[in-house]
């Protein structure tokens, strides 16, 4: 069963060569409340937890094209910026992605045994470019290998921000399944989004060039800001105008007594532009040019402004025509996780994730591994394997220290390699110079009432018979795992009765 | 908790301080680019080919063959100047006789005096003049003016008749007056009219007593005389305009040492004559002239040329000049044709009804029509631009080549070279070798000169790498085209015709393989 999952985990994710902009190895950290941001259904290792203004934070950078390694080449200490050799190396299309998130508030609490709510405010930020292999070529290879045939692309861009405001709950339904939901009212701020880009440039025998262009793209709360007389603080209010819903859903299943699995869909909505309002689109119609080079004709009878004509007449034909628009809508980055975890060994779980990401018309999937081991209640920690953005050396870690009632966690996808590079070359360059992907979420929670009794992983859901807390009441965790009896408690339980 | 907000900051420092910075320090860029590229294009006709300036020359028969039509006419009015009015004064005294004249209810008219005015022309003798400018002065003056007479002089001239009521000069006056001849016509009698003079004593209730050497003095005078005809005999004269010449330049320089074989060339010699008098002009000069050259016309009938003159004033006579070597005229490649006409009226006559007008011409008008239906060799074109790609390292051109693709209608071949040059226009080297010049080719043409099919280059030339680095050298790319008309199978020049739909289509296009390596 585990190796037909890993086949397949594996072949998808070599299938679609990984493109996914998705954090992966937090989604096993269920030591932080952050992991249910992953999937409602999951319910973090404590019963309350406060993450307080700007105490948390995501970071995230990937680019499927290229990494600084397939730009230089180095010979005899020089560093030579080899555009060709970068070109080889793209992609089709090649995704530049930035991402952030930051924690305004997030305040999570076990209701009852079966039932755990979390309250987030977050600001969240999402910036894509994608830039076609074949436009890059065109001017780093020139327009020799074109003759006879013609390139057509379509370089896009999308960009929004907003501020989500978010309550999730996650209710045990059964021993074996547990769901969850997150409803979200969404607060949009800017965006850029492309509505349709469809370029080509073709060079036929001749050598004649010829070039055309169909492209639009909207903004919102974006074109206020090139105007020299705009004054934000006094229209900031015109902010609020735009507004969205999401709805994240999700659910464990405990499959085995040492395997559950997970799915979930998160980020399902959009949001309704309403503010600061334009698109800037080239028309088909016109948006084309053939350069055929020097007419001839025109030359031979003297028509000394025929070049500088023809160059207006291009300025003319490519140039962004700027529009007032109506409202638009545009969906939000939406992610879906399908997962699995098995509990090798007591605290030592094994989980595979398989993620992707729909944006915008690009389906994007990626695939982590990662192998999770609590030592003790103080400290947690990951590591995992992650295939994205056709990048292959992602080593992922995470740790989190729970100092009881605060908590301190760093976590990412390909920051393994960074001490390791350190240790081997006596700086992080080898690491630098190689990174497509890289993520990190850090921060600082405070947070009360670990489940106690096993401490396994308990993302991956499931129930566990009821214990006996310490004062006594009964606690309850959909945290998967085998249910452990009364006596076999945790060693830092034991550890403190020995210190009586 | 604000100490927390700093971690992002102290990771980012801590994480700068493990990289090494050299290894971001590029030194230079690489980037090998393969350009194709199109440098010129279009369609060209045989009109393109000529010079701007003589572009209005072009014309196009309804059979579309193009061809090239000179026209220049000498206009004289030199047989015309050879005539002037002079001014012309009549002083005449009108006596009184001494006595007493007794009170007369009447005017008293003595008897007329009739005057000849002579205009004195010599050879001509006028009949008629039609005057368009000129006055008659008159004046009548008593002498002594002490004796208090009332008087008139009448001056009559049934001669001299106005243009727009028909009557004869009638003009009455006791002290001064004038006239504007411009109304007038007069008719002379061999340069010669007549003028009436008449005293008119006027009434008088008393007696007047007239002292001795009493008499009334008239002034009659004709000045600033022009006329708009005359007519009569002009006398046996002789004018000699200016020479002209016509330039035949459409296509500059470039035929000076060719071969030229034009078809079915036209020269016409027209001699146009407005003045009604026999007229013979004399060709002084008529030639073709090119540098260093020149070649007579041979012209039926020979010069001296009898010139039809019109019957009616107004009218215009043709005499048409054929020229029979006009096929010589023009393969002999001209840059001009000159030419000067002395002519000469009334030869050997001594009377005649000659006329003419103040607009009257003698027009000589000379038209050359050169169908572009011939053969022609050795035609060279050229042209010099400026050069300077002194910012671009010959080393960053791995190699290049040139597309040419040229569909040609026209029956025209060319070999096309681009010479590299120094500043002082000193021939470096050649861009393309010797076997590599033949860019142009001509259509392959019917036993009528008509299209029968184009001429295809259609060829990737590659550049030498060393005339290439050459180029970097230049200050000047001169281009010289070698060109001739299309040749048969046997490697004869057949007649070919140029015809306005014509075109060669030029595609030229470059292709380059680039290496920059760009210090930083």
């Amino acid at each position: 069963m585990l190796r037909k999952v890993a086949t397949l985990i594996v072949g998808i994710v070599l299938v679609y060569q990984g493109y996914a902009q998705t954090e992966a190895t937090s989604y096993f950290m269920n030591s932080i409340p952050q992991v249910a941001i992953h999937n409602p259904a999951f319910v973090p290792n404590y019963k309350f937890s406060i993450g307080l203004p700007f105490s948390s934070m995501m970071m995230g950078y990937s680019n499927n094209g290229f990494s600084y390694n397939d730009l230089v080449t180095r010979q005899d200490g020089n560093v030579s910026a080899d555009l060709n050799k970068l070109v080889k190396s793209l992609a089709d299309k090649n995704y530049i992605t930035t991402t952030g998130q930051m924690d305004l508030l997030r305040v999570g609490f076990k209701i009852t045994p079966k039932l755990y709510m979390q309250f987030n405010a977050t600001g969240k930020m999402y910036a894509r470019f994608q830039l076609p292999k074949e436009v890059a070529s065109l001017f780093v290879e020139g327009t020799a290998p074109l003759v006879g045939t013609s390139n057509n692309f379509s370089p896009e861009g999308e960009g929004l921000s907003y501020l989500e405001s978010a309550l999730s709950a996650s209710y045990q339904l059964n021993e074996k399944l547990t769901i969850g939901a997150r409803l979200k009212y969404l607060k949009g701020i800017v965006n850029a989004t492309t509505d349709r880009s469809s370029m080509s440039i073709a060079v036929n025998d001749n050598y004649e060039i010829t070039a055309s262009g169909d492209l639009s793209f909207k903004t919102s709360g974006i074109n206020n800001f090139g105007d020299s007389n705009y004054d934000f603080g006094k229209e900031w209010k015109n902010y609020s105008k735009n507004t969205g819903y999401g709805i994240d859903l999700g659910a464990t299943y405990k499959l085995m007594s040492k395997l559950t699995v997970a799915a979930s869909i998160i980020d399902l909505g959009k949001i309704s532009w309403k503010n600061d309002l334009y698109s800037y689109s080239l028309d088909k119609a016109t948006a084309n040019y053939t350069f055929s080079g020097v007419d001839i004709e025109k030359i031979v009878n003297g028509n000394s402004n025929y070049l500088d004509s023809e160059l207006d007449s291009i300025r003319s034909k490519f140039e962004l025509k700027e529009g007032v628009i109506s409202s638009y809508s545009t969906w939000l980055p939406g992610k879906m996780f399908v997962s699995g975890n098995y509990e090798l060994m007591k605290n030592l779980n094994l989980g595979a994730v398989l993620f992707t990401e729909k944006f915008q018309g690009r389906f994007s999937p990626g695939g982590s591994a990662s192998l999770v081991k609590n030592f003790g209640k103080w400290v947690s920690t990951s590591v995992s394997y992650t295939i994205s953005n056709r990048s292959f050396n992602n080593l992922g870690a995470g740790v989190s220290v729970n100092l009881a009632p605060i908590q301190f966690y760093i976590v990412g996808d390909n920051l393994l390699r960074m001490p390791l590079s350190l240790i081997a070359n006596q700086n992080i360059n080898g690491y630098i110079n190689s990174t497509q992907v890289f993520n990190v979420r850090f921060g600082m929670n405070i947070v009360w009432g670990r489940s106690k009794g096993k401490e396994s992983i308990s993302v991956t859901g499931g129930t566990k018979a009821p214990e006996k807390s310490k004062s006594g009441s009964k606690s309850s965790s959909v945290t998967g795992g085998k249910s452990a009896p009364e006596k076999a408690k945790p060693s830092y339980i034991r550890a403190r009765k020995k210190s009586r | 908790m604000r100490y927390f907000r700093l971690v992002p900051f102290f990771s980012l420092f801590v994480l700068f301080s493990c990289l090494d910075e050299k290894d971001y320090s590029i030194d230079s860029l690489t980037v090998n680019p393969s350009i194709a590229i199109p440098l010129i294009h279009g369609d060209l006709s045989i009109k393109d080919l000529i010079k701007d300036t003589d572009s209005v020359y072009v014309k196009v028969y309804p059979d579309d063959l193009v061809y090239l039509a000179y026209t220049e006419t000498l206009a004289t009015q030199d047989i015309k100047d050879l005539f002037t009015i002079p001014d012309k004064t009549l002083n005449q005294s009108l006596p009184i006789p001494a006595g007493t004249i007794p009170a007369h209810p009447k005017d008293i008219r003595t008897d007329s005096l009739v005057e000849v005015i002579d205009f004195n022309l010599s050879p001509e003798q006028l009949s008629e003049i039609a005057f368009k400018a000129g006055t008659i002065t008159y004046s009548a003056t008593l002498l002594p003016a002490s004796s208090g007479l009332l008087f008139e002089v009448n001056l009559v001239s049934t001669d001299l008749t106005s243009k727009t009521t028909g009557k004869a000069f009638n003009v009455t006056t006791s002290n001064t007056g004038s006239v504007q001849l411009s109304d007038y016509i007069v008719k002379l009698n061999k340069n010669k009219f007549n003028l009436k003079l008449v005293l008119v004593l006027k009434q008088s209730s008393t007696s007047k007593v007239i002292t001795p050497n009493t008499s009334v003095a008239v002034n009659f005078r004709m000045a600033g005389m022009d006329f708009s005809y005359i007519k009569g005999f002009f006398g046996d004269q002789t004018a000699n305009p200016p020479a002209t010449t016509l330039e035949i330049g459409a296509f500059g320089s470039s035929l000076t040492k060719a071969n030229l074989s034009i078809a079915q060339p036209i020269v016409n010699l027209t001699v146009i004559n407005d003045y009604g008098v026999p007229l013979k002009g004399t060709f002084i000069k008529l030639e073709a002239r090119k540098s260093g050259s020149v070649l007579p016309f041979q012209i039926n009938p020979a010069s001296p040329v009898t010139i039809a003159a019109p019957t009616l004033l107004g009218n215009s006579a043709t005499t048409n000049v054929s020229v029979t070597n006009a096929k010589d005229l023009l393969d002999f490649g001209p840059t001009e044709f000159y030419y000067q006409l002395s002519a000469r009226i009334n030869q050997g006559v001594t009377s005649g009804n000659n006329f003419l007008a103040d607009t009257s011409k003698l027009k000589v008008k000379l038209e050359v029509e050169v169908p572009l239906y011939g053969h022609a060799s050795a035609i060279q074109l050229a042209d010099t631009i400026k050069l300077d790609v002194g910012d671009i390292d010959e080393s960053q051109i791995e190699n290049a080549s040139l597309k040419v693709n040229v569909n040609n209608e026209l029956p025209l071949d060319a070999k096309i070279q681009f010479y590299l040059t120094d500043d002082k226009f000193q021939v470096i080297d050649s861009l393309l070798a010797v076997s590599q010049t033949s860019l142009v080719k001509g259509s392959s043409v019917t036993s009528t000169g008509d299209l029968q099919s184009m001429g295809i280059v259609q060829e990737e030339i590659p550049l030498d790498n060393a005339k290439i680095n050459k180029l970097f050298l230049a200050k000047n790319i001169i281009i010289k085209a070698q060109m001739n008309t299309s040749k048969d199978l046997t490697g004869q020049f057949p007649d070919v015709k140029f015809k306005s739909a014509y075109k060669m289509n030029v595609n030229l296009g470059l292709k380059a393989n680039l290496k920059f390596n760009v210090k930083l």
